[in-house]
């Protein structure tokens, strides 16, 4: 099986028979899961069929697949997958209890807007971690919170096409007590760009509360 | 030996789980240990899933010294028997357990024995009444668990287990606060008619912590690399300065779900608990590393952390009460740089002596 037959079979809430890791990582939905059956479990609430004409991305240790509204990024080990990534609709997923960090995304008051240190990424050519750093801008500027930030966490390609997936941060200006990380996926191909959003986790931000401390 | 010594003794990290428990001729000579085992990370991993997965518990008699002695933030256990009882009531409450090895970065520490810093994802379902996660609720658990073991002849000789049992009793919709102020009530009525030393344990940590001399590394070990960052944070606090080995776009995890990214996130961590600490001292207690797949680098270092409860935060208002943290940091690093950071301490045992438990 190739990793993208693996992920076809993912995406459709199906257990493939090899190729999924059993301590693979999946980030999804807003929430995360841990080992094979759990992951299968947690794609089953909302399954669906990747498009034969999805765009693919893949490089030795990674792939990323875009279709319409959703995107799937995923690491390689030999071609199974070892961390798994998934961008698209709310799902509904209750959110899991988590410890809000004050923090400053900007350090030296630099407000930079995105961050990518291209050394992170060998599977990125050297001519296309503009590209990647343009897209992170652009994230950061066109995002709809007060303060939007965000993070290349893998990157890969050529300067032709590739595949950038960025955590995100965002303070919203409407409800100042939300504010957290959710993902978006990016990738580009001659001189078109096209982004995935992470509905998901987004719904999920905006329905949480900022707690910096333990729940009385 | 030297940290990338032995290559054929391979990181969990990439590899399928047949692969790992694939049977076959040893790739490392492991005096006095069991000729099932192969090398250690497959002493680490195997006999992990077959005392926990395969349940048998009574495993635990081999693989662990009579008189064993194991450092947790709540307090010690001692003894074969002990970790046995414990096992067994751990598969009561949650029978379904898995204990999915997510990396063991190891040591041949000489004479002291092998050393492993096991990184494990336990999951599970909350089927049965537990004296921490209390009433049996059907809910899914799942927290990082760090299990560092000093190992001779086939036997764990002393452990160091942090678990980030805060977000486990998070996850079955418990109050984190009503857990440690109950454990802390049953350790003070017991104070009353009972030994007061037997909190020494906590008393010695923290002069250790504040009198003891770092572990020293070796000459070229990676473990310099966050061993310094930790270091100019929380003894210098200088925490821009400590960032500087991270990334721009590290990813963090601590625990209660503290995920995030960036060095500001990390930065975001550290003063969280610093805030609350007053005069705190930090001491590195154990390294090791080894390689990942490609050309990356896992390192494993366990530290600890004392101070003054002084300032109101993240642990509720402040009680002049002296705290003790132990932890285990977990990074991969790239290039010289960190790209994660997956640190691990139990907060709810913080919580507890917040509390006034553990004779806090």
């Amino acid at each position: 099986m190739t990793a993208f037959d693996t992920l076809i079979m993912l995406a459709s809430g199906i257990q493939p028979p090899c190729g999924l890791l059993h301590n693979c990582r999946f980030e999804g939905f807003g929430s995360e899961s841990y080992g094979i059956e759990a992951i299968v479990a947690r794609l089953r609430q909302l399954p669906f069929a990747i498009a034969p004409d999805a765009d693919v991305v893949q490089t030795p240790d990674h792939i990323a697949v875009f279709d319409g509204d959703r995107a799937i990024f995923a690491d390689l080990y030999d071609a199974a997958i070892g961390r798994l990534w998934l961008l698209g609709p709310d799902a509904g997923v209750d959110a899991e209890p988590c410890l809000a960090v004050p923090f400053d995304p900007d350090l030296d008051q630099a407000s930079g807007d995105g961050f990518l240190a291209a050394g992170d990424h060998p599977g990125l050519a050297a001519e296309a971690a503009a590209r990647v750093t343009a897209l992170g801008r652009a994230i950061a500027r066109d995002g709809d919170g007060l303060r939007t930030r965000s993070f290349a966490i893998r990157a890969f390609g050529s300067a032709a096409a590739g595949a950038a997936l960025f955590a995100v941060f965002r303070m919203r200006p409407e409800n100042r007590d939300v504010a957290g990380f959710t993902l978006m996926a990016a990738r580009w191909a001659g001189d078109d760009d096209h982004f995935v959003r992470d509905a998901g986790g987004e719904a999920m931000l905006a329905g949480s509360r900022w707690t910096p401390r333990f729940a009385p | 030996m030297r940290w990338n010594d032995l290559p054929q003794v391979r990181s969990p990290v990439g590899r399928t789980l047949a692969d790992l428990l694939e049977p076959g001729p040893p790739r490392q000579d492991l005096a006095g240990y069991d000729p099932v085992y192969r090398d250690f990370v497959d002493y680490i991993i195997r006999c992990t899933h077959r005392i926990w997965e395969q349940k048998n518990v009574g495993l635990c008699r081999s693989h662990y010294a009579a008189d064993c002695a194991i450092h947790t933030l709540a307090g010690p256990v001692t003894g074969v028997e002990t970790v046995v009882q414990n096992t067994i009531a751990t598969l009561g409450a949650t029978p379904d357990r898995r204990l999915i090895g997510e990396d063991v970065i190891w040591s041949d520490d000489g004479a002291a024995g092998l050393y492993s810093s096991h990184r494990i994802v336990s999951r599970s379902t909350h089927m049965g009444d537990d004296a921490l996660l209390g009433a049996a609720t059907l809910r899914p658990n799942g927290v990082m668990t760090i299990a560092d073991c000093l190992c001779r002849e086939n036997r764990i000789v002393e452990e160091w287990l942090v678990r980030d049992n805060l977000r486990g009793v998070m996850q079955v919709g418990g109050d984190p606060w009503a857990v440690a102020r109950r454990q802390a009530i049953a350790d003070q009525t017991g104070d009353k008619t009972g030994d007061l030393a037997r909190h020494a344990w906590r008393s010695d940590w923290i002069a250790a912590t504040r009198d003891a001399a770092d572990v020293a590394i070796p000459h070229g070990h990676p473990a310099a690399i966050p061993a310094a960052m930790l270091r100019a944070a929380w003894r210098d606090d200088l925490f821009g300065d400590a960032a500087a080995a991270l990334s721009p776009a590290c990813e963090v995890r601590w625990p209660g779900n503290r995920i995030g990214y960036g060095r500001g996130y990390w930065i975001g961590c550290l003063t969280q608990l610093r805030g609350a600490l007053h005069d705190v001292a930090w001491r590195l207690e154990h390294v090791a590393a080894r390689p990942l797949p490609g050309e990356d680098i896992a390192v494993a270092l366990r530290w600890a952390l004392t101070g003054v409860h002084g300032g109101n935060g993240i642990w509720g208002d402040a009680t002049g009460r002296t705290l003790l943290v132990s932890a285990v940091s977990h990074y991969r690093l790239r290039g010289g740089a960190i790209m994660e950071d997956i640190t691990v301490f139990d907060e709810l045992a913080v919580l507890r002596q917040v509390c006034g438990g553990l004779g806090a």
